[in-house]
């Protein structure tokens, strides 16, 4: 009910919407299409299932634990009956049409697949590849479905906003659909693979430790301890880092605006020309900065015994660690949309378009740089902390960790500056996917090395 | 500080602790080196030890949060590593572990959560300590007394058979260390309670029974009257130099006294001032468990 209801709220809203004058024939720009497509996922699909959810609980007909098959459900309409059922019959009539080979129908239809899916008549060494592309559009796909149908469930039964908060952009995943043509079918599938796999991640993480079998409607046993301590960690770590660090965040986002409106001044032309090529570049660094609470309340909470304490009530040392990265990747994803939102907003002020250009380098280097950096500086500066005594001020690991989160930057941002324009894009793509493997080396070094002792004050 | 015991949320079954042979430290240094006993009575055993003795990695491996290079350590029959031996067990230490920023009812709630407490349990507690006018108020507006309040709160958020206090009064003033202890005893009637000092005279006021830790090794484990207590010495220093005390024993800035025990310092501060000493400082100088771990 909830999948075919957001399904054919989003048939008839397209029906409505997308033909001129809103879109043009030729379909219009990407981002537009893509923020069009995206925003319907998250209203009619992610809000849906949410509302749907919600209805259930209320009516006692849904429990935690029906988390995991709601979200499956989800995925199981979308891609074994929609697409797959509607694909199926679809060949069925193709083959039994073809097969026939002979008569206006074969040939008419041979004519119109040829032109529509040339794909379809490929050899088997070209078709191969695309069978597994699609094959893994459809786990992600799947992954993507049961993620934000297993947090809708959790937000409803727990009636905790947290859920929803995170299962709602998800939706956003359908903002690159009309880039699948000009980004290729192995780079696009894999960038969805990426998303879908962040989203079960982030949603296990979240929900790790959810007691299930409970809601308003059924009693509820005392809770373990240790039970709730994901969520709670992470929600309770979002709001201390943002309380504790504003003043970075504030740094983070507004800095940016400055920015902005300094080029600005410098001339419509000039302005534009420096914020669609430049300031993508130098975004991360404004990210980093304003991501540094968390980092902070890890260096405070190890010195004041708060880990020790959680420790003793059976909180994994792991868990602690996890908790501040999540909190932290809060804070960036926070500080970018604000920062992305203004430095758009200035570059159409000042009189830029949304070129390709300057989409390419915030999708495939400010985002994914602005993560990895602060990732990587979170990771360093616990580390550094864990295995140092605390030091005050800014030679202590909170204070030195940013520039080690800020350093790929600045060096990508003087090396954009010497080679042409051409190049640009490998650099910055060459130095996200670096700074990703970093990061992954380095939560793996983190998890093998995180003793219990680590966490203890040194006071 | 209400006069009332705590109510009991449930009947918890009679507590246990054994420490077998247990070799534990930091970072594969030792700091207990075979250390052995049980406790199958419930009451107040306070761990003694001068500092550096172990009294807090032994708190620490029996909360579970450092684990044993060897030996055995259980929690009501449960390795103290379980999960269910943890939810056995509360525990503080000598900082408040407070988290910075916070309000004093939302660092109960923190912790309640985490331990598996509800909104009521945070209610009940900051009845039961008299927090209701520091509730809303920030951990760093707190007096010193005040924070160590909050965080003994935490231990009376969910009931626990056995309690680990690490050195629960220490920076105290004598006031609000006297309402702790209170607390404790009341704690203890049915509750095994571990609790660490290095002031004999503040174990002896708690508890009858001494675990005594010397090296990481166990060095007495009996009865705390064992303990043949010598005289406690209190060195005082003055604004200037006092002619009045001249003739006595000085130790640098310090002029000593003897006394029988802490209960005879109020008299003899009285004694000074009717002199008219001028006192600037007043400070313990022989701790008697120099004697007893000699």
């Amino acid at each position: 009910m909830s999948y075919f209801g957001a399904i054919f709220a989003k048939a008839v809203f397209q029906y409505l919407t997308y033909r001129p004058p809103l879109f043009p024939a030729s379909g219009g720009n990407p981002y537009e299409l893509g923020a069009y497509f995206g925003l319907q996922t998250v209203f009619f699909e992610v809000g849906g299932a949410y509302l749907v959810a919600r209805y259930a609980v209320s009516r006692g007909m849904l429990k935690a634990n029906d988390a995991e098959g709601y979200g499956i459900s989800l995925a199981l309409w979308e891609n074994g009956v929609l697409i797959g059922g509607s694909l199926l019959v679809d060949y069925a009539i193709y083959y039994a049409t073809l097969s026939s080979r002979s008569g206006a129908a074969a040939v008419q239809m041979f004519a119109t697949l040829l032109v529509s899916a040339p794909s379809l008549f490929d050899p088997p060494s070209s078709a191969l590849p695309l069978i597994g592309y699609a094959i893994l559009e459809r786990v992600s796909s799947l992954l993507i479905h049961f993620s934000w149908g297993y947090l809708c469930v959790l937000a409803a039964v727990f009636k905790k906003r947290i859920f929803l908060l995170v299962a709602l952009p998800m939706g956003l995943v359908d903002f690159f659909a009309p880039f699948a043509g000009s980004l290729g079918a192995g780079a696009f599938e894999g960038l969805i693979l990426a998303i879908a796999l962040a989203c079960v991640t982030g949603t296990l993480s979240l929900a790790r430790g959810k007691p299930v079998g409970q809601g308003k409607d059924f009693p509820r046993p005392p809770k373990e301890a240790g039970g709730a301590n994901m969520g709670a960690l992470f929600y309770t770590n979002f709001r201390r880092a943002l309380s504790f660090g504003r003043i970075y965040v504030l740094i983070g986002m507004f800095l940016p605006l400055l920015f902005a409106v300094q080029v600005s001044a410098a001339g419509r032309t000039a302005g534009a020309s420096v914020l669609d090529q430049i300031y993508p570049l130098i975004l991360p660094v404004f990210v980093v900065l304003g991501s540094l609470g968390a980092l902070m309340i890890f260096s405070s909470d190890k010195e004041k015994g708060v880990y020790e304490y959680l420790i003793a009530y059976g909180v994994d040392a792991s868990t602690i660690f996890w908790s501040i990265i999540v909190a932290t990747m809060g804070i960036v994803t926070l500080v970018l949309a604000v920062s992305i939102a203004v430095t758009t907003a200035a570059l159409v002020a000042t009189g830029g378009t949304l070129s390709v250009g300057f989409g390419e380098l915030i999708l495939f280097y400010t985002i994914p740089l602005s993560y990895a950096a602060t990732m990587f500086m979170s990771m360093a500066g616990m580390i550094w902390s864990q295995l140092t005594t605390r030091v005050a001020g800014v030679n202590s690991p909170a204070g030195i960790a940013p520039l080690l989160g800020v350093a790929p930057v600045l060096v990508v941002f003087f090396v954009a500056t010497q080679v042409s324009s051409g190049y640009l894009l490998y650099i910055v793509g060459g130095v996200s996917i670096a700074m990703i493997w970093a990061v992954v080396a380095m939560a793996s070094i983190a998890s093998s090395k995180m003793q219990r002792e680590r966490f203890l004050s040194n006071a | 500080m209400h006069e009332s015991t705590p109510e009991p949320a449930m009947t918890s079954p009679a507590s246990t602790i054994l420490v077998e042979d247990v070799v534990s430290g930091y970072y594969g240094k030792k700091v207990l080196d075979g250390l052995s006993f049980s406790v199958t009575e419930p009451g107040v055993y306070v761990v003694l030890g001068p500092n550096g003795a172990g009294k807090t990695t032994l708190l620490r491996t029996l909360a579970g949060i450092l684990k044993p290079y060897s030996g055995r350590v259980e929690i009501n029959g449960v390795s103290s590593q379980a999960k269910e031996a943890r939810r056995q067990i509360d525990y503080i230490t000598h900082l408040d572990g407070i988290p910075e920023g916070m309000k004093v009812v939302d660092a109960l709630r923190f912790y309640a959560d985490v331990e598996g407490g509800t909104e009521e349990d945070v209610a009940r507690v900051v009845s039961l300590l008299d927090l209701t006018e520091l509730a809303m108020m920030r951990f760093p507006q707190l007096s010193q007394g005040q924070k160590k309040r909050v965080s003994v709160a935490r231990i009376f958020l969910r009931e626990k058979s056995v309690y680990l206090l690490d050195e629960p009064t220490s920076n105290l003033d004598p006031k609000v260390a006297r309402e702790i202890r209170e607390l404790v005893l009341q704690l203890s009637k049915d509750k095994v309670v571990l609790y660490s000092s290095h002031n004999l005279f503040e174990a002896r006021e708690i508890g009858s029974r001494v675990i005594a830790v010397k090296g990481g090794k166990l060095a007495l484990f009996g009865k705390i009257d064992e303990i043949r207590t010598q005289t406690y010495t209190v060195g005082v220093r003055t604004l200037g130099p006092e002619a009045s005390l001249e003739s006595g024993t000085k130790e640098g800035d310090y002029y000593l006294f003897e006394l029988k025990g802490p209960e005879d310092v109020p008299g003899l501060i009285g004694d000074l001032t009717g002199k008219g000493v001028k006192i600037r400082e007043l400070r313990e100088m022989q701790n008697p468990l120099e004697e007893l771990f000699r």
